[in-house]
């Protein structure tokens, strides 16, 4: 038995350990020293939590078109991001031609599902022009050719969009029913981020049923388990894979709008930040795992939101939220370092090869 | 009857043979839509090939109508073993026109519509560059018969020999 120990545990998992345990000890520091300052009241521990929740429904929406993809095709979609940026667009342009003409405020609410309807309806027609152009003549090319392909149209969709639209940044309108706070349960939320938090559960419990409750949800899971025996079973494989970029692209188009609402801010490198964070938040969660991407997502946002102030702050830090990106990236790195299948998933590797 | 004493008619549906070169119409239509409104158009215009004659930008515009034109031709001639040379260089022509009638739109409708204030690159440099200078309509018409003629001449250069 000291045999086995001895061939399971070798050098580099002990130092592995050794160095787990240290960014442990780290981070409990940083935590135990900036809950004992008392630095913060628990108001403003309450407001990073709920902006957390915000910030990280936008990336559930994202990461779960990343992981879709990867579930059926096993290939990471780099393009996604500006699938979310082109949807970020579509919605600046419908809320912006609504504010002027007054109908934003007067019919609230039917704007908002208009946005939304016209957003998501680009933001999937692009993903699924993607799928049919760049990605499906390349499917049975070696990984790595779909992989740079799926960067070259990202670059490609975000240059395009910068000459259609200019490379300024775009101010999205603020009507006065997302103006203020609302009290839930005696705490107070910005009402931007009440609807995306709102809007963000109704998507993902819409997209949870589509896939665990309908026949097309079971055909994609049975694209995602074994493609060929998918097929002699009588499933149209492309129609499905069309399918997973349509749901994945619209779903990024409300996660856009969403953005937009919530930062009221859109250029054509909206997309880059949020997607590669996405693409964390999926593998965290555990890439090609559904409710792995929700989880991930929710997880990252939050961790983002808090973790400057509750980590790096008590480690003495100055201007901890500058760094708020490159914590969601060690995540990245931690996660692939010490447990690669994610909270719910797979690994992200050749497990089906 | 045997196999060998079936004769199987080729599928002569006039519809289907003008689907491919529409279709390829079409496509080059959205491409150059998209290479105006993304500006390489008119980021170019002013680079000239042949000072006071042609520009890059106008090159660019040519190679659309040469390409698909080419393409409608190759797609006219497909399958068959001795390619229809009036229909190959019709298909040319039509594409070219298909393409040319896409630009056309967007001058017209452009300035109607202040399409400017979402593309930014939809400006009067650009409608001027499509127009050949010649403003509407008479620049929409050259910009129709330069289509079909480039068109029909890209398609001749398909049926050239080897």
């Amino acid at each position: 038995m000291l045999q086995k120990l001895r061939r399971r545990v070798t050098g580099a998992t002990i130092a592995m350990w050794i160095i787990g345990f240290a960014i442990l000890a780290v981070v409990v520091y940083g935590m135990a020293s900036t809950i004992v300052s008392a630095r913060y009241t628990p108001k403003v521990w309450v407001d990073l939590v709920i902006f957390g929740l915000a910030q990280g429904s936008v990336y559930a929406l994202i990461a779960l078109g990343y992981t879709m993809v990867y579930g059926i095709l096993r290939m990471i979609n780099f393009a996604h991001g500006e699938v979310f940026m082109a949807g970020a667009y579509i919605g600046y342009f419908i809320a912006t031609a609504f504010d002027q003409s007054g109908f934003l405020e007067r019919y609230f609410i039917l704007a908002q599902l208009l946005i939304f309807a016209g957003a998501m309806t680009v933001s999937a027609t692009i993903a699924v022009l993607l799928e049919r152009i760049a990605y499906r003549p390349l499917r049975r090319a070696p990984r790595l050719v779909p992989l740079i392909t799926a960067i070259g149209a990202s670059f490609f969709l975000q240059y395009s969009f910068r000459g259609f639209f200019g490379s300024g940044v775009k101010g999205y309108p603020e009507p006065e029913q997302l103006k203020g706070t609302i009290t839930v349960l005696g705490i107070s939320i910005l009402k931007t981020q009440a609807l995306v938090i709102v809007a963000a559960i109704v998507m993902l419990l819409a997209l949870y049923t589509l896939v665990q409750r309908t026949k097309t949800g079971r055909a994609m899971q049975a694209v995602s388990e074994d493609k060929d025996a998918a097929a002699l079973m009588g499933i149209d494989v492309d129609r499905i894979i069309v399918i997973t970029f349509l749901v994945g692209g619209a779903l990024a188009g409300a996660a856009g709008v969403l953005f937009s609402t919530l930062f009221r801010q859109v250029f054509f490198l909206t997309g880059f930040i949020p997607g590669l964070k996405a693409f964390t938040a999926a593998v965290l969660g555990g890439i090609g795992n559904v409710a792995g991407a929700m989880v991930g997502g929710l997880f990252l946002g939050i961790a983002e939101s808090l973790f400057p102030n509750l980590v790096l702050d008590g480690l003495g830090i100055p201007a901890p939220y500058q760094l708020k990106d490159a914590l969601a990236f060690l995540l990245l790195v931690l996660v692939l370092i010490f447990r690669p299948t994610g909270i719910l998933g797979e690994r992200l590797a050749t497990k089906k090869a | 009857m045997t196999a060998s004493s079936v004769s199987v008619p080729l599928a002569t549906s006039s519809g289907s043979r003008w689907s491919p070169v529409i279709k390829i119409g079409l496509l080059g239509g959205i491409v150059a839509i998209y290479l105006a409104l993304v500006g390489i158009l008119t980021a170019l215009a002013n680079r000239m090939i042949i000072t006071g004659v042609i520009s890059l930008g106008q090159i660019i515009l040519l190679s659309v109508f040469i390409l698909f034109g080419y393409m409608a031709a190759q797609r006219a001639a497909a399958k068959q073993a001795k390619p229809p040379i009036a229909w190959c260089l019709l298909s040319g022509a039509i594409a070219g026109l298909i393409i040319s009638l896409f630009l056309s739109a967007l001058v017209v409708i452009a300035p109607a519509i202040n399409l400017r204030s979402i593309f930014i690159n939809a400006s009067p440099e650009l409608f001027e560059l499509l127009t050949f200078g010649l403003g509407v309509p008479t620049g929409l018409f050259v910009l129709m018969g330069v289509g079909v003629v480039v068109g029909a001449l890209s398609a001749g250069l398909f049926l050239l020999p080897d």
